[in-house]
């Protein structure tokens, strides 16, 4: 059985098929998908039928990813922003700093341990990619038990956002430790970033103006995906943050098109479950029984260090921003789930120089605790919402129609 | 029939809204005229912008309800804009000189139960609701039998 084809469609039917199992059982299909690529690893049943990790599952995955900034980009408006208020922008922003300053010091104390030479920028990618959440759990949450009040609230709008300040903060980090030194590193951080929101700023406009003139629905699918596959190549041919670059065409695509940016996002939002199913199976195959063996103390070091940062952080995020009581005190535990983004960048982490020998390492960490996160993350959102009275009905069984 | 003796024999109700109208505003006129189904935004030159639909307008203020929500829609849920930047900028209009066959034709292609007819100096002029139309057909279908026409 050496087909691709044939390997492909078999992952993508065990992933539909177990996802709908989880969903039914209460579980996130994220995780899932996870599970089916983690089982078709190479070290696992992907020896069995022959498949192997080639060089167009990185190609693929990167145009997932890309594909995903491309949306979250979309998603934002600044009126939006405007309008959330800082209680929203403060939590968001103290869970941020909180996840990476704990993640940071407790792997690099850990890795300090191990005697490892190169601890501080792996701890520091950590720190990042600690950062983003996953806002499908908490919305199943929300959305089963009809919860409502400000705790609610806040939690939606800092879900929705904290993805963006994750792409946003990997990319400044790859920018400045790719630099020779401290101070070249900034200016090339200036310049790979600046370039980057220029020609997503740029492509944007183009797209803005040339989907305007095409009435036919048919044909925005294939224009918005070459716009987003010509960011992506443009950018690397450049040296310029490719997922940046994504993210800021989605923004100025949607600010250029205004109220017709619906018609150009619509059709890739119909494709977002497909992307996700291929992009979440294909991250499990890079799962390595062996790496994730060796590295238990570091899935448990992220997971305890990632849940305190994150608790921590939006509490004083939230109290600095005059949040209310309850809000204050139960908003980081609604946004401890992990998944999609996290795993995103970790794969992207591990194509760069600087990781080519740790990127393995870090891919099967965040594997590992993505799963924990997924499992736990929704409890720790119902506890959250439950002790803050926001929670109006009683359900019997959570299902995650959402990914 | 033309356009323009349509919208004087069947006066349409207030469709159009400024740009920086606010939700319950929006949704108030929709509950006053259990007809409407567009609401358009129009600028101060009296200029369409874009329109609001009744679907969608509901679709933001249940989004609770709904199971599965993308980043732009939690982020809407939780920061609802006015109707400049709820509104499609989609949208087709009617002339005023047209007829009204032509017009049915493309409300029925591209469901629009409010079609807007312009003047021209591209300013609204009025519209046309398809509540009416039906309306008019079930009534002028009666007296057909006397040699009348809805469309002629």
């Amino acid at each position: 059985m050496h087909s691709d084809f044939l390997i492909i469609g078999l992952l993508l039917g065990c992933g539909l098929f177990i996802g709908r199992v989880a969903s039914y059982f209460g579980f996130p299909r994220v995780a899932a998908y996870l599970l089916v690529g983690m089982a078709f690893s190479p070290g696992l049943l992907g020896d069995l039928i022959g498949f192997r990790v080639g060089d167009w599952i990185d190609q693929l995955t990167t145009g997932a990813l890309g594909i995903i900034a491309f949306l979250i980009g979309g998603s934002i408006t600044i009126k939006q922003l405007r309008r959330m208020g800082k209680v929203i922008l403060g939590g968001t922003a103290g869970e941020s700093l909180g996840a990476w300053l704990f993640v940071s010091i407790t792997i690099g104390l850990l890795l300090a341990d191990r005697g490892m030479e190169q601890a501080l920028p792996v701890a520091l990618a950590f720190g990042v990619l600690a950062i983003s959440t996953a806002p499908a759990a908490t919305l199943a949450i929300i959305h089963q038990y009809r919860t409502k009040g400000p705790l609610t609230n806040t939690l939606l709008g800092a879900v929705a956002l904290d993805d963006a300040i994750g792409i946003m903060s990997y990319c400044l980090l790859i920018a400045i430790i790719s630099g020779d030194s401290l101070s070249t590193g900034i200016f090339e951080a200036l310049i790979e970033i600046g370039g980057a929101v220029i020609l997503g700023a740029a492509i944007g406009w183009l797209l803005s103006v040339i989907g305007g003139t095409i009435g036919e629905s048919g044909l925005r699918l294939p224009l918005v995906l070459t716009a987003v596959f010509l960011t992506l190549g443009a950018a690397e041919a450049l040296n310029l943050s490719i997922l940046l670059a994504a993210m800021s065409l989605g923004f100025f695509t949607h600010y250029f098109s205004r109220s017709t940016a619906n018609r150009l996002f619509k059709p890739l939002l119909e494709l977002e479950e497909t992307i996700l199913l291929l992009f979440f199976i294909l991250a499990g195959i890079h799962f390595d029984s062996g790496v994730f063996q060796q590295n238990l103390a570091l899935i448990v070091g992220y997971f305890l260090a990632r849940f305190a940062g994150v608790v921590v952080g939006a509490t004083v995020g939230a109290k600095l921003s005059s949040a209310p009581e309850t809000v204050t005190r139960w908003l980081g535990y609604g946004m401890t789930p992990q998944a999609g983004v996290a795993i995103g960048l970790a794969l992207a982490l591990s194509h760069q120089d600087l990781y080519l020998e740790t990127g393995e390492m870090i891919l099967n960490v965040i594997l590992g605790t993505t799963l924990l996160f997924e499992l736990m993350g929704p409890l720790a959102a119902y506890f959250a919402l439950k002790q803050a009275n926001e929670i109006n009905i009683k359900r019997k069984r959570i299902r995650h129609e959402s990914v | 029939m033309k356009v323009s003796d349509w919208i004087v024999q069947y006066p349409s109700p207030p469709v159009t809204v400024a740009p920086k109208t606010p939700m319950p505003e929006i949704a108030k006129r929709f509950l006053s005229y259990p007809k409407l189904r567009d609401l358009y935004v129009i600028s101060s030159e009296g200029i369409i912008l874009g329109h609001v639909r009744h679907r969608r307008l509901a679709q933001i203020m249940l989004a609770e309800h709904l199971p599965i929500q993308n980043r732009s829609q939690i982020l809407e849920r939780i920061s609802i804009g006015p109707a400049n930047e709820i509104m499609e900028g989609d949208f087709v209009t009617a002339r005023l000189n047209e007829e009204l066959d032509n017009v049915l034709n493309r409300m029925l292609e591209y469901q629009v139960e409010d079609m807007p007819v312009l003047n021209e100096e591209n300013k609204f002029a009025g519209s046309i609701n398809l509540t009416d139309v039906l309306g008019a057909t079930l009534e002028i279908g009666i007296e057909s039998l006397n040699g009348h026409s809805l469309t002629h």
